[in-house]
């Protein structure tokens, strides 16, 4: 069904997005001041500067700033919308929230003081599934447990007694396992017309994630089949699950990039030619095909696809903050950005 | 029926008789508390200067304050008591007798709560195992059927069986990688729906590599195996079986005679349920007090009527000392109204609540509000179902359910007055008119009635404002003294314009002058207050005063107009009453009577007083603030905060 006022405020909102010339003077600004001075004199963002000194500004406080604008615009949208849509959005947030609680899990197990990095999360938005006070105060594994009120996050992380070093990567990876298998179970219920587009993406985005997923465990991790399978994405486009597991079994790094060269809409991922990383021919790939759609959809594809354009932006002007802390030559910033400018 | 007058209490005494001070304060109860502290250190605290108070004096110089934080241990022992005895109610009147210090309560409380554990020590151990018991009837569940002994199962030297269940998702996973790990695995019929159960069985020199991949699949090991346990599953199941029945009514028997523990305690219970409540209290006390080495200082406000009974209760050892309100120690308001008007006081407060010196103006709205809803939805049968809903609801404690009883006696006398019963006008005679035959009356009563009301709410605002020493607004205020004489004279011409009075011209001069006058006297309101006080005339006076005044003086012929004409709306909504329900009567003919009438009448009648009724009930609040607060009401009060409110 349409949503005139959803769509309505999605293209509100969007007007804000960075124009390719703001990009281009932000890559040209000398410091992370300049750039913290460019973002409030002249863009959106200073709203979410405006009781912040030029003074008080540093690296993380500006990137967290940023990040939160994308918990607060999801919650914005979710009076918008009702039904399955707003199952799905919700289920968005929760994503923003499941990143939150990985690296406060991080801190726990470095001991780091975790009030401290909860203040720079986006921990902010009522219809939490985890308990972020309840996890800043825990002070062992049992009670960082507690704090999770999802029974399916619950469920999968049960089984970890401890939260070791050597175990702290599959805690992650199962988590992020839960948030996968619930939004393909989402997707089933927003398969309707208008939204087929935006469910055939999600769809090739889960099959990208399995790709560099496979790939990075052959490349690096040395893990065995049944490892990499245990962590899988199910419900891709392409890529089906015995499809993938012969990907998995594949005998060494060379016959896999092979076996992917035979899919033409992936085969861009592991291009020898190219200077970016994989992770940016991904995210450039995604990147264009949420622009297409932003401009030819309406209701919760829009929404969505508002959403992930905006955690790019967000994303290239942290690459440009780095940038800029590393002292990082102009020219070569292009290639750690997201968008092309 | 009206604010209740205030005293401002302050209390010194010495400091060892701080429990009994505390105990008697929280048990009054009718008290707001001030902050004692900020009260000294902004000389407010009045102690008489006299030769027995010099040392409450002198150590007033050296006050700090208390503010400890409420002992955990209070908490906990109060939850402690809830999770036993799910209903302890609150009941000051059992702390009236007691003595005992905090450290006695707490230690008594310890060891009533020690004597229950070890009294239903027996009790939860039969639930526990009742609990195991179905863990395990579950689990064995599962083996039914298989003819081979589990401890057999169990002692194979070169397999290790384990049964568990996965999630749907990572069931697939488990089907995706099966070929490849060396264990044989059986689906087992699952009894919930959520989760799918396995029987893994591991050859042991190769349990590593399956124990990784079952691990990192987030599988759950079905709880409930007891090795002590022989013999075939079956076997076993007709067990525990045996057992679950045993301890089901064991415990049943353990529950009944806890349960008459638990009763013959009770008292007790609520004893020690309402002692931590206090102690929990006199913490939110003692933050607004002060201390000195030797003396406490309490500040308060006190109801006038209540203050000796403070003082007898607090008997002799403490300096008390009662004062009048003084308008800068901003007094709250305790609103004090009869049975009739009290539940009209959520109104007010929706509004606002008045201050210490205005008027309340809970009596004459509840009398305007019974009468305007009864005028527009005047109907015996349909007030008396409201009327038994709002009893009904005022008895469960919903406050709004007195509102509705009270404006529902007003719906039966104008249903006696207009001869309807559920909307049928031939069974009752109209006492005074039928809305349809007789509209013209039906209507202008409405307007005369509303003029009253307005004539009345500016007689309360020139009150309020006497009372707040508005001058200006008194005498040249738009809802003052000259607005008053204006509207009077308005009245009183139209009056003699329709020939309801005589005409006489010089009369009406006379009254034109008069408006006139009172008209310059509201433009000029404030030049005029400058010369009143000997000021110079244009003093605080410019062009922009003299612009905006204008407007508001065509404002207040405006709202006079609009506010008088409003309340034909009281007529029109008793119109719109009787025709609503003509809609659904000749539906119920065109539906040919008979039974099926009688329903469209049952659900017009339904629908009648739920959705009139509630428009009514919003057109007389929007009548209430808007027409007559507007000329009377600021309720910019703050509320008179009770101790018990106040730990809330």
């Amino acid at each position: 069904m349409p949503n005139p006022a959803l769509d309505a405020k999605v293209r509100a909102l969007q007007k804000d997005y960075l124009s390719v010339e703001d990009f281009k003077e932000l890559i040209e600004k000398e410091t992370v001041h300049e750039v913290f001075s460019f973002l409030k004199d002249n863009t959106h963002y200073g709203v979410y500067f405006s009781g912040v000194q030029e003074e008080d500004i540093n690296r993380t406080s500006l990137e967290n700033t940023l990040e939160k604008i994308i918990e607060t615009d999801t919650d914005k949208l979710l009076y918008f919308v009702l039904g399955a849509d707003r199952n799905f959005l919700r289920l968005v947030l929760q994503g923003i929230h499941l990143n939150s609680f990985v690296i406060l899990l991080r801190g726990l197990l470095k001991n780091r003081d975790l009030t401290q990095i909860v203040e720079n999360l986006p921990v902010e938005s009522m219809r939490s599934k985890f308990d972020f006070n309840q996890a800043v105060a825990a002070s062992d594994w049992k009670h960082f447990k507690d704090s999770i009120k999802d029974p399916a996050y619950k469920r999968a992380v049960d089984g970890y007694e401890e939260l070791t070093l050597s175990n702290l990567f599959e805690v992650e990876k199962t988590l992020q396992r839960v948030y996968y298998d619930q939004l393909v179970r989402y997707l089933k219920k927003i398969n309707s017309g208008e939204n087929a587009e935006l469910v055939r993406l999600i769809r090739k985005q889960i099959d990208i994630e399995n790709l560099i997923w496979i790939y990075r465990a052959k490349k690096f991790y040395d893990l065995r089949p049944e490892e990499i399978l245990s962590f899988i994405y199910l419900g891709g486009k392409f890529l089906s699950p015995d499809r993938l597991r012969d990907l998995a079994m594949t005998e060494s790094l060379e016959e896999f990039l092979d076996e992917v060269g035979q899919y033409q809409d992936y085969r861009f991922l592991f291009d020898t030619d190219s200077k970016l990383s994989i992770e940016r021919r991904y995210k450039r790939y995604m990147h264009e095909q949420f622009r297409r759609l932003l401009y030819f959809s309406g209701g919760l594809t829009l929404a969505y696809s508002y959403l992930e354009l905006l955690k790019d932006e967000i994303s290239d002007l942290i690459s440009i903050i780095e940038a800029k802390r590393y002292r990082l030559d102009s020219k070569e910033i292009d290639r750690f950005l997201i968008r092309q400018v | 029926m009206a604010i209740e007058k205030l005293n401002l209490v302050n209390v010194v005494g010495k400091n060892p008789d701080i429990d009994r001070f505390q105990k008697v304060i929280y048990l009054f109860n009718d008290l707001e508390l001030i902050d004692a502290y900020a009260d000294i250190d902004e000389g407010r605290f009045t102690i008489p200067v006299s030769e027995e108070n010099i040392d409450e004096i002198m150590q007033m110089a050296r006050i700090s304050r208390k503010s400890k934080k409420t002992d955990p241990k209070i908490g906990e022992l109060k939850e402690k008591l809830l999770a036993v005895y799910k209903d302890l109610k609150v009941d000051k009147d059992l702390l009236k007798d007691t003595v005992a210090s905090k450290e006695e309560i707490l230690k008594e409380t310890e060891d009533f709560i020690d004597y229950l554990d070890r009294e239903s020590g027996k009790l939860q151990f039969s639930k526990e195992s009742l609990e195991k018991t179905k863990q395990s009837i579950n689990y064995y569940s599962y083996l039914s059927g298989i003819d081979i002994p589990v401890e057999r199962i169990k002692d194979l030297k070169f397999f290790k069986v384990q049964i568990g269940s996965l999630t749907p998702d990572n069931a697939r996973r488990l089907k995706l990688i099966y070929p490849s790990i060396p264990s044989v695995i059986f689906e087992l019929e699952s009894k919930r729906s959520s989760e799918k159960v396995f029987m893994v069985l591991t050859l042991l020199e190769v349990d590593r590599e399956t124990e990784r991949v079952l691990k990192a699949l987030d599988f759950m090991p079905l709880e409930g195996e007891d090795p002590s346990f022989i013999g075939t599953p079956d076997h076993i199941l007709g067990l525990l079986h045996e057992k679950e029945a045993a301890l089901t009514k064991q415990i049943e028997g353990q529950q009944s005679e806890f349960n008459g523990l638990l009763e013959r305690n009770r008292k007790k219970a609520e004893l020690l349920y309402n002692e931590l409540l206090f102690m929990e209290s006199s913490v939110y006390i003692e933050d607004m007090m002060a201390f000195s080495d030797k003396n406490f200082y309490f500040s308060a406000w006190v109801p006038e009527k209540r203050s000796e009974e403070l003082k007898n209760l607090l008997g002799d050892g403490y300096t008390v000392i009662f004062e009048k309100p003084l308008r800068e120690y901003d007094p709250p308001t305790k609103l004090k109204n009869n049975w009739i008007f009290r539940p009209f006081e959520q109104l007010v407060l929706m509004y606002g609540i008045p201050n210490y010196y205005e008027l309340d103006p809970t009596p004459f709205l509840s009398i305007t509000y019974i009468f305007c809803f009864g005028y527009m939805f005047g109907d015996v049968g349909q007030g008396i179902v409201p009327l038994l809903a709002g009893l009904f609801a005022e008895k469960k404690g919903i406050k709004l359910g007195g509102v509705f009883a009270r404006i529902s006696i007003a719906s039966i006398i104008f249903g006696f007055l207009y001869g309807s019963v559920f909307g049928i006008e031939t069974i009752l005679p109209a006492l005074w008119l039928r809305p349809m035959d007789d509209t013209n009356t039906l209507l202008l009563t409405a307007v005369v009635c509303g003029v009253v009301m307005l004539l009345v709410a500016y007689i309360y605002g020139l009150i309020n404002k006497r009372r707040e020493h508005e001058e200006r607004e008194e005498y040249f205020g738009k809802n003052g003294l000259s607005g008053l004489i204006i509207y009077v004279s308005i009245l009183v011409l139209v009056l003699m314009l329709y020939h309801f009075i005589p005409f006489d011209q010089l009369f009406e001069d006379v009254i034109i002058v008069l408006i006139v006058i009172c008209t310059l006297l509201v433009f000029l309101a404030v030049p005029l207050m400058n010369v009143i006080h000997k000021r110079k005339f244009t003093y605080d006076v410019d062009g922009q005063y003299y612009v905006s005044s204008f407007f508001e003086v065509f404002e207040m012929y405006l709202s006079m107009l609009s506010n008088t004409i409003s309340f034909i709306r009281v007529g029109a909504f008793a119109l719109t009453h009787v025709g609503m329900f003509m809609a659904f009567q000749t539906i119920a003919d065109m539906v040919g009577g008979g039974i099926d009438g009688i329903i469209v009448l049952i659900i017009g009648n339904i629908f009648i007083i739920g959705l009139e009724g509630l428009i009514d009930y919003i057109q007389c609040l929007r009548l209430e603030f808007y027409e007559l607060f507007g000329k009377y009401y600021t309720g910019n009060g703050r509320e008179f905060v009770t101790i018990e409110k106040g730990i809330k």
